[in-house]
C-alpha cells in the first residue's frame, strides 16, 4: 500500500517538475513575487535599479528576460552598457541617438537577459544608467517631469541559453508584478529669461568685437 | 637641632646660582658662536641673504647679464683650441722677430701672412661658439624628447590599470570610438557605423593597428607625433630667438600637464597640431606648395585651420592695402594650388570609398552643428532659448557674425610674416572665444600654439599672474555652476550664463592684452 502510494507521488513529482521545464506554467505557480523599482542619482546622470525575487526555486535552466520603455525624456548609451558587465546582453529596439533633444527623440524599448539566481527562491537585479535629455524650455516651471516606469520581468524555460538578438524563438510568461513608477526631475531653462539673455550676449558680442577691432586699430 | 635648624635656614637663605654657574661650558658655548656671528654678519649676510634679495631685481635685467655672461663663457671656451691651432704660426713670427736686429716693416711678413691667414679668428670663434652651444642644446633637446616619451609611456601604462580596476576611466570616450570605427574598418565595413565618429576616415585607417596589435597603439602614436611637435616648436624659435629661449618652449609643450594627459588619454590633436605647425614650417621655408598641402590636410582632418587661411595668404607677400595683399602671385597661386589638391584628394579618396556619410560627418555635421547643451560659450543659453522658435535662424546669424569678423580683423593685423607664430594662437584664441560651442577640447587648439608665441608676449609678472588666474577662476566658477546644474539637478541654467558671459570678456580681455604686445623682432624671415 504505502509502496503504491510513495509510486504514485513520484509520478506526480516527475510529472509536476515537467509540466514546469516545459513552460506550461502559469501566474499561480509564482508566489511571492517581490520587486524593486528605484532610481538614484541626481542631475542629468542617474541609474535605473531593479531586483526581483519569486518561488518556486527549483527553475534551473530557466531565464528571465526584463524589457523595459525608455521614455523619449532619457537615453542609454548603448556604448557605455557595451563596455560594462552588461555587454551581450541587451537590445535596443532601434537606434540611439544620445544628442537629440527631448522633443526630438523617440520612446524605444530596451531588452536585457539580466542573470537568474535560485538558491532559496530565484531571484535577479540590474541597473542601468541612464542620462535626461534637454527638454524645451518653458515659462511657467523650473523643472520638466520625466515618468519611468519599471520593466517587465518575463520568464522562459524553453531555451537553455537564449541570445538576447533572438529571443522571439522562446515562448516567455509574464511575470505577476505592479508597475512602479518612478518620476525624474531636469531642470529646463526659463522663457522669460529670453529677452534678457539674447540682448545681454548680442550686445556683449558685438561690444567684445569692438574692443577687438579698436585695440587692433590703434596699434 | 640648632645646628640642624642653621643648616636648614643657611639653605633656605642661599641665593639659586644662575644657570652660568650651572652650565659653565654651554655659557662658554652660546658666547663664541654669537661673538662670532656678529664679528662676521656681513659675510654671513653676502652669502646666503643676498642671492633671493638679487632675485627681486627686474627679471629682464637678470636674463640680459646672463646672455652676455653664457656668451663670453662660450667664446672662453674655444680659447684655449684656438691658441693651441694657431700656435705654430705664431711661434714662428716671433721667431722671425725677435731675431731682428733692426725691425723694419714688413720684415717677418711671411710668417704675419702665414699666422692671419691660417685661421680667421672671428669667424672660426664664432662658430666654434654657436657649434659648442648648438651640440649643447642639441644634446638637451633630445634628452628632454627622452623624458616627455618617457612621462607619455608611464602615463599610458597608468591609464590601463586606471581603465581596469578604477571607476572613473582615464581613457577618452573618443578613442574608444576611433577604436570602434577602426574595428568596422578592419572587417571591411564603414567606420561611420560607429555613431559619433565625425573625423576623416584617415584616421579610422591610422588606427587599424589598435585592433591588429594593441587598443593602445594609438596613444603611442599620438605620443611620438607629440614629440615631433615638440621639435618643430623648438626649431621655429630657435631660428627666431636663439637656443635657450627654444629649449624652454619645447619644455613647455613637452611637460605641459594638459599636452601630457590629452596625448595619452588617446585624443588626435597632436596630429592637426602637427599638420598646422608643418604648414607654419614649409611657410617659413617659402616652401609655398607644400605649405598648402599641409594646411589643406589639416582642414580635411579637422575645419578649423580654415582660419589661417588668410594669413598665410597675405603673409607671403605683406602690403599695407587691401588689394594688394589680396593680389595673386605665382606664390600665393603655389599655396592655393597645394590647398586644393591635398584637400581634394583626401575628401575624394574618402567619398571613394564610403560616399555621403564622409561628407555629412566630416563636414556638414560641423558646419550645421546646433549644440544647445551648456558649454563655455556665452551663446549655449541664446540658442537653447531660441531653439524652437522662429527667431532660431536669425540668433545663428547673430551669433556667427562676430566669429567671422573676429577671424578677418585678426588676420588683416597679423597679415606680416614675422607675426605668422601669434598670428596662428590668437586666431585660434578669438575663433573659439567667439564659437557658439565650446568645450575644453578647444583650449588645446591653442594652448599647443602657446610655446610657439611665449618668446614675444613680453608681459609683466602682474598682468600674467592677473590673465592666467582670470582664465583659470572664470574656468572654475563655469565648472562649478555647471556641476551644480548637470551632477546635483539644480535650476542654475542663468548662473551658467552669467558664468560664461564673465569667461568670455576675460579671454576678449586677453586678447586685447596681446594685441598690445609691441613687435621688437627684426622683419625678415631666417631661412632654415
Amino acid at each position: 500500500m504505502f509502496r503504491e502510494i510513495s509510486y504514485l507521488l513520484t509520478i506526480l513529482f516527475y510529472l509536476n517538475s515537467i509540466h514546469l521545464v516545459y513552460g506550461t506554467q502559469n501566474e499561480d505557480d509564482f508566489n511571492d513575487v517581490r520587486s524593486e523599482f528605484q532610481v538614484t542619482g541626481d542631475g542629468f546622470h542617474r541609474e535605473m535599479r531593479m531586483s526581483s525575487s519569486f518561488l518556486p526555486s527549483f527553475l534551473q535552466g530557466c531565464s528571465a528576460l526584463t524589457k523595459w520603455t525608455i521614455p523619449s525624456g532619457i537615453y542609454v548609451d548603448p556604448y557605455q552598457l557595451q563596455a560594462s558587465v552588461m555587454n551581450k546582453t541587451v537590445r535596443f529596439s532601434s537606434h540611439v541617438n544620445i544628442e537629440q533633444m527631448a522633443h526630438h527623440a523617440e520612446p524605444l524599448t530596451l531588452h536585457s537577459l539580466p542573470s537568474l539566481k535560485c538558491s532559496n527562491s530565484c531571484s535577479f537585479s540590474q541597473s542601468i544608467p541612464f542620462h535626461v535629455r534637454y527638454h524645451l524650455p518653458s515659462n511657467n516651471n523650473e523643472y520638466a517631469t520625466v515618468s519611468l516606469s519599471s520593466p517587465t520581468t518575463y520568464f522562459s524555460c524553453d531555451c537553455p541559453s537564449v541570445d538576447v538578438m533572438d529571443v522571439k524563438k522562446c515562448l516567455w510568461q509574464s511575470l505577476p508584478e505592479h508597475v512602479q513608477i518612478q518620476e525624474v526631475l531636469v531642470p529646463i531653462g526659463d522663457l522669460s529669461h529670453s529677452p534678457l539673455v539674447t540682448i545681454a550676449t548680442i550686445a556683449i558680442s558685438f561690444i567684445g568685437i569692438a574692443c577687438v577691432a579698436w585695440t587692433s586699430a590703434i596699434k | 637641632e640648632k645646628e640642624s635648624r642653621k643648616a636648614v635656614w643657611s639653605r633656605y637663605q642661599q641665593p639659586k646660582k644662575s644657570w652660568i654657574y650651572r652650565n659653565p661650558y654651554l655659557f662658554q658655548f652660546l658666547g663664541v658662536t654669537i661673538g662670532l656671528s656678529i664679528f662676521f654678519s656681513k659675510q654671513i649676510f653676502d652669502i646666503f641673504v643676498t642671492p633671493s634679495y638679487g632675485a627681486l631685481e627686474k627679471p629682464r635685467e637678470k636674463k640680459l647679464i646672463m646672455d652676455s655672461v653664457r656668451k663670453a663663457q662660450t667664446r672662453l671656451k674655444v680659447f684655449p683650441q684656438l691658441l693651441a691651432d694657431c700656435g705654430g704660426p705664431a711661434i714662428s713670427y716671433a721667431k722671425c722677430v725677435v731675431v731682428q736686429e733692426n725691425l723694419k716693416q714688413n720684415a717677418c711678413l711671411q710668417e704675419f701672412n702665414e699666422l692671419r691667414n691660417k685661421k680667421d679668428w672671428n669667424t672660426r670663434l664664432e662658430i666654434r661658439s654657436q657649434a659648442v652651444v648648438m651640440c649643447d642644446s642639441g644634446k638637451m633637446k633630445y634628452k628632454a624628447c627622452a623624458a616627455g616619451l618617457a612621462i607619455r609611456l608611464f602615463l599610458i601604462v597608468w591609464g590601463y590599470f586606471q581603465d581596469n580596476y578604477l571607476k572613473v576611466q582615464y581613457t577618452d570616450v573618443d578613442y574608444i570610438v576611433f577604436t570602434d570605427a577602426s574595428r568596422y574598418v578592419t572587417q571591411g565595413q564603414s567606420p561611420y557605423l560607429r555613431p559619433t565618429y565625425r573625423y576623416t576616415p584617415l584616421l579610422a585607417w591610422i588606427l587599424t593597428p589598435n585592433i591588429f596589435f594593441n587598443v593602445n597603439f594609438g596613444k603611442v602614436l599620438f605620443s611620438v607625433v607629440d614629440l615631433l611637435n615638440g621639435l618643430i616648436i623648438y626649431g621655429n624659435v630657435q631660428s627666431r630667438f636663439n637656443s635657450s629661449i627654444a629649449f624652454k618652449s619645447l619644455c613647455l609643450w613637452l611637460f605641459n600637464p594638459i599636452t601630457l594627459v590629452v596625448s595619452t588619454r588617446g585624443n588626435a590633436e597632436s596630429l592637426i597640431i602637427l599638420s598646422v605647425l608643418l604648414t607654419l614650417y614649409f611657410h617659413q621655408r617659402l616652401s609655398y606648395f607644400a605649405s598648402g598641402f599641409s594646411l589643406g590636410l589639416a582642414v580635411h582632418l579637422k575645419l578649423y585651420p580654415i582660419i589661417y587661411s588668410v594669413v598665410f595668404y597675405t603673409s607671403i607677400s605683406p602690403s599695407a592695402t587691401l588689394f594688394q595683399s589680396l593680389k595673386p602671385n605665382l606664390d600665393r597661386v603655389k599655396l592655393v594650388c597645394g590647398f586644393c589638391l591635398s584637400l581634394v584628394m583626401a575628401s575624394s579618396v574618402s567619398y571613394y570609398f564610403y560616399g555621403w556619410p564622409f561628407l555629412h560627418e566630416t563636414y556638414l555635421y560641423h558646419l550645421t552643428r546646433q549644440d544647445v547643451r551648456h558649454n563655455f560659450s556665452p551663446y549655449f543659453y541664446l540658442l537653447y532659448l531660441h531653439s524652437e522658435l522662429d527667431t532660431a535662424p536669425l540668433v545663428s546669424l547673430a551669433s556667427f557674425l562676430p566669429q567671422l569678423l573676429i577671424v578677418l580683423v585678426l588676420s588683416w593685423r597679423y597679415r606680416s610674416r614675422a607675426d605668422l607664430s601669434l598670428a596662428l594662437f590668437i586666431l585660434t584664441f578669438g575663433f573659439v572665444t567667439f564659437n557658439k560651442v565650446v568645450t575644453s577640447q578647444y583650449f588645446l587648439w591653442y594652448l599647443s600654439l602657446l610655446p610657439l608665441c611665449i618668446p614675444e608676449l613680453h608681459f609683466s609678472n602682474t598682468k600674467l599672474v592677473v590673465m592666467g588666474l582670470g582664465w583659470l577662476i572664470s574656468q572654475g566658477l563655469w565648472l562649478l555652476c555647471a556641476y551644480r546644474l548637470e551632477f546635483l539637478g539644480h535650476n542654475v541654467m542663468l548662473h551658467v550664463w552669467v558664468a560664461s558671459l564673465l569667461f568670455f570678456v576675460v579671454n576678449v580681455y586677453i586678447v586685447t592684452q596681446v594685441l598690445q604686445v609691441k613687435n621688437n623682432r627684426r622683419d625678415k624671415p631666417k631661412v632654415l
